[in-house]
């Protein structure tokens, strides 16, 4: 190997040692126990059911979880691997360890900029905050939640094509227009990343009070900052954001709520023995890192204040920010949240570490990386991470179980209908859709789900009767057709026809009502009048049909069913017409 | 068909630009045959063409009346003359009796068909069914010198053309989602004078070569075009401009964009390539043979498979091939190619016969390039 070779391949050792780090950290969700868990299933069953095109919206519709781009990876992967869940997984640790890969990066970058002489040690703080600290992966682990490091994988490209802008101006129209563009998709993504222009305002801010550079408003900011008004007045006039007080997604800007929220945050994000999706409470487990963080903060603004070195704290403000959208949520608090946040925090850390090493230069930083490198690597087997990995497999396992007991089940005819029982309370694989675990694993999207407290008496024809009961499913009744002699009529509205009447309508014809003992299905049941099929509408237990004139000049009107398949008939009904 | 011979700013000729030219001609061809990258040429090939014309725009120092005369010869005139040699064709067929051979149904009478070829909607006869390209191109390009002309008068608009050819796509989409045709597919000239001003404004600020860092563009290139051709729209066609099918301009400009800069890209690695670059140098100096009678080759193919009895009389009467197994598809797409490269060369040597399959004219002793 030669030279330059060799010491190319040294230098890039520490980051692949994070790389390493990092997919140890992620690597449980690789785990055959893991696989479809909560809204995985409606993730899935609109992605597959739905073309790109028809997934696909330039512009969002809806104030929150308007997310084409979510859904149109999902698809993509369900294209490739299909129901094998266990690829799917890969695909996100992969781009895990490629957004670890580009923080490593943009934080370089940053800290370059910002005066670090060496900045690839730091650098490689930042990605291993952002890689390997387990509080803040939880996207990894989550089909549904695609769309954060989706969004954040989008984030990254775009700042550091921002960076490449300033630093190469004779493409700097090319990547202005490529952050741009990327900006864009980590909206389409994730609205999360909505305050990223802002972001990049804190950025050339803080470069114009260290005095790097002579303005801190520039063309493409301005693009980038008009673009995200632009968008954000739409998100806002696109509404839907009517949530009840008690809705996890009812949101409100009240700053002391805010503040509550920030703290809470704070708390799920450095709580060793944080354990489930969200907050838990003030626990002791988290001061630690709280304290540190806060000293980190004061740090940081005392650097600004006296040394008019801004980098530290515009990393803080930004990590801030990227919270932003998150925090009005009153009665949700979710460590999912984290993933995008958690590259500011990063940065923010490697930022003041380097402040830290320049302001005492007799320590010795590749060694203190090192160490807190490990240390972040170790807080993944500690009892609250260990906690929720088990949590989260079991839940996967739990579903697993269910979904088995779905697969022995016999593929049903199109259209059919599950009555489930003992499924309407309480969380089971029938509850997202409900039914879309059945659509995605028949693969058919016209399979019908009900939660029913008992089984409908005379239900129509094809359905599947199934029991529920503590994660087993037994399959009680199915029937595919109902036989036209047991399709019984049982009675007819108006029972006699009384000619003249007001019974009848203004041209001449008579509304119809007919119940009958299963809904005769439109194409497979023909209702003949008098031996003649006509059209019926299905109403709520009874079907209706408009009788023509000519029709009730008779004594009596025959209604009768027939098998529009076989031809055979049902039992007919008179109906006298006086 | 050329719109202007592919030449730089000295003259000398741009032997991608012919490559490019080639690349997409014999792709619209695959494209005709039903093949399965139908979707990858779709997205990109006809505005490919466009942006390849106002790459090499020429004629700036022509006046007007000039300069539309000059695209009238090159455009328009083969455009009538082609399609009135398939309308001849065509009577003849019907007056020896072979039309119910080649026609699905009754076929209007020539008076009908020569009314049709110059109505306001001119209708083409079938084989000639690729040639309204032609005066589409014609419009976009005299629409193009006026915005020149229009911009040279104005000093905020010097030498911004392709803004108001941006302006006239817009408009062009518009009409073409609002379903509104206006005559002589002047809609679709709207929308192809905006990619003529992108290939103009490509050379004038020498975007590709300046302006676009190579890796990271070819590499988000290849991403956004596989994704699009071979995931988004495979369901569906992205773009059928005689049908005013458009993706939205948001999907339809990067998606162009970014094929275009691999088409300029593969041309000029072929450029350097000796015999592969000159090959479809060769078909991109002679497009139009290929555009006119790329129809007619894939009828004479399936006469011959006919003839062996290896397709259905039924065929005959289709302008497309029909839907076959296997690399069918390639081999009627090599066999238009053929055909065209053999009738573009062969008629070389006769002045009317060039015209009429090469759009040559001939001018007092000396070729001019059509």
């Amino acid at each position: 190997m030669s030279a330059p070779r060799a010491k190319s391949l040294a230098a890039r050792l520490p980051l692949l040692g994070v790389l390493a780090l990092s997919f140890f950290a992620v690597s449980w969700t690789l785990s055959p126990a893991n696989g479809l868990v909560f809204d995985d299933y409606t993730s899935i069953s609109m992605a597959r059911f739905t073309s790109y095109p028809e997934l696909f919206s330039l512009w969002p519709a809806a104030y929150y979880n308007d997310r084409p781009l979510r859904l149109m990876l999902v698809k993509f992967l369900d294209e490739l691997f299909g129901l094998q869940f266990i690829p799917y997984h890969y695909v996100f640790v992969a781009l895990h360890l490629l957004n670890v890969a580009l923080v490593y990066r943009l934080a370089e970058r940053l800290l370059a900029q910002f005066g670090a002489q060496k900045p690839a040690p730091f650098a490689l703080l930042a990605a291993a905050v952002f890689g390997v600290w387990p509080n803040s992966l939880m996207a990894i682990a989550w089909i549904a939640a695609t769309a954060d490091f989706l969004c954040c994988l989008f984030v990254l490209l775009a700042a550091l094509c921002y960076l490449r802008a300033k630093d190469e101006p004779r493409y700097r129209a090319f990547y202005t227009i490529a952050s741009l563009l990327l900006y864009y998709l980590s909206l389409r993504s994730k609205e999360m990343s909505l305050p990223f222009a802002a972001i990049l305002l804190v950025y050339e801010l803080a470069l114009w009070l260290q005095k790097k550079q002579r303005r801190f408003m520039s063309g493409p900011l301005a693009v980038h900052l008009a673009f995200m008004l632009a968008y954000a007045a739409s998100v806002f006039v696109a509404g839907g954001s009517g949530f009840a007080p008690d809705n996890p997604y009812y949101q409100s800007f009240s700053p002391l709520l805010l503040l509550r929220n920030a703290v809470r945050y704070l708390f799920i994000y450095f709580d060793l023995s944080h354990s489930s999706f969200g907050f838990e409470g003030y626990k002791p487990a988290a001061l630690p890192g709280i304290a540190l963080f806060g000293l980190a903060v004061l740090f940081s603004l005392w650097l600004g204040l006296r040394k008019r070195r801004w980098g530290a704290f515009a990393a803080f403000a930004s990590a801030a920010g990227a919270m932003v959208t998150v925090l009005p949520m009153v009665n949700m608090q979710h460590r999912l949240y984290f993933y995008l946040p958690s590259v500011f925090i990063g940065l923010f850390f490697a930022a003041v570490f380097c402040e830290l090493a320049s302001l005492r230069p007799g320590l010795s930083p590749k060694k203190w990386i090192t160490a807190a490198v490990l240390l972040l690597f170790c807080a993944n087997a500690l009892g609250g991470n260990t906690a929720f990995k088990a949590a989260w497999l079991a839940q996967a396992l739990a579903e697993r179980r269910e979904w088995e007991a779905l697969r022995r089940l016999a593929p049903p005819e199109p259209e059919t209908t599950y009555y489930v029982e003992g499924a309407s309370e309480g969380y089971s694989i029938f509850f997202y859709g409900p039914g879309n675990a059945l659509r995605i694993l028949f693969n058919d999207a016209s399979l019908e789900t009900e939660l029913v407290e008992s089984f409908p008496e005379y239900p129509p024809a094809p359905y599947v009767l199934l029991r529920y009961n503590a994660g087993t499913i037994r399959q009680m009744a199915r029937r595919d057709s109902i036989p036209i002699g047991e399709n019984v009529i049982l009675s007819v509205w108006p029972e006699r026809i009384v000619r003249g009447s007001e019974q009848f309508n203004a041209d001449g014809t008579l509304f119809l009502g007919i119940e009958t003992r299963y809904a005769p299905q439109p194409g497979k049941v023909n209702l003949l009048l008098d031996g003649q099929a006509l059209p019926f509408v299905q109403g709520e237990g009874f079907v209706s049909v408009t009788v023509p004139p000519q029709m009730l000049e008779d004594g009596a009107l025959t209604v009768a069913l027939q098998d529009a398949v076989s031809g055979e008939m049902g039992e007919a009904y008179s109906v006298p017409v006086e | 068909m050329q719109t202007a011979a592919a030449c730089g700013a000295g003259g000398e000729r741009i032997i991608w630009v012919d490559i490019a030219r080639g690349i997409c001609i014999l792709l619209m061809v695959a494209g005709h045959t039903l093949s399965p990258f139908g979707t990858l040429i779709y997205l990109f090939h006809i505005p490919a063409f466009f942006i390849l014309s106002g790459f090499t725009c020429a004629g700036e120092r022509l006046g007007l009346g000039r300069y539309a005369w000059e695209k009238a010869k090159r455009l328009m005139l083969p455009f009538f003359a082609v399609n009135l040699f398939f309308v001849l064709l065509a009577a003849a067929a019907s007056a020896l009796g072979l039309s119910g051979l080649f026609m699905a149904q009754r076929e209007p009478g020539l008076a009908a068909r020569l009314a049709a070829l110059f109505s306001l909607y001119p209708g083409t006869p079938q084989l000639g069914g690729a040639t309204w390209f032609l005066p589409v191109l014609f419009l976009a390009e005299i629409l193009y010198r006026v915005f020149g002309f229009v911009c040279a008068k104005l000093p905020f608009l010097r030498q911004r053309e392709w803004l108001l050819a941006f302006a006239a796509g817009l408009a062009g989409q518009w009409l073409s989602a609002a379903g509104l045709w206006l005559p002589y597919n002047a809609d679709l000239a709207l929308t192809g004078c905006m990619y003529l001003g992108l290939g103009a404004a490509l050379r004038r600020y020498r975007v590709m070569e300046e302006r676009i860092p190579p890796r990271p563009m070819l590499a988000s290139s290849i991403g956004v075009v596989m994704f699009l051709a071979f995931f988004f729209y495979r369901a569906q066609g992205p773009m059928n401009w005689p049908t005013r099918v458009f993706n939205p301009l948001p999907i339809q400009l990067p998606a162009v964009f970014c094929s275009f800069y691999l088409l300029a890209a593969l041309g000029r690695w072929l450029a350097a390539r000796g015999r592969a670059g000159a090959f479809f140098a060769f078909y991109g100096r002679h497009s139009f043979a290929v555009l006119a009678f790329h129809f007619a080759a894939f009828r004479l193919f399936s006469l011959v498979l006919v003839g062996l009895r290896l397709q259905d009389q039924a065929v005959l009467q289709e302008l497309v091939p029909p839907p076959m197994e296997g690399l069918w598809w390639l081999a009627y797409a090599a066999f238009a190619a053929g055909f065209c490269l053999l009738i573009s060369r062969l008629a070389g040597g006769f002045a009317p016969a060039d015209f009429l399959v090469n759009a040559r004219l001939a001018r007092r002793g000396k070729k001019e390039r059509a």
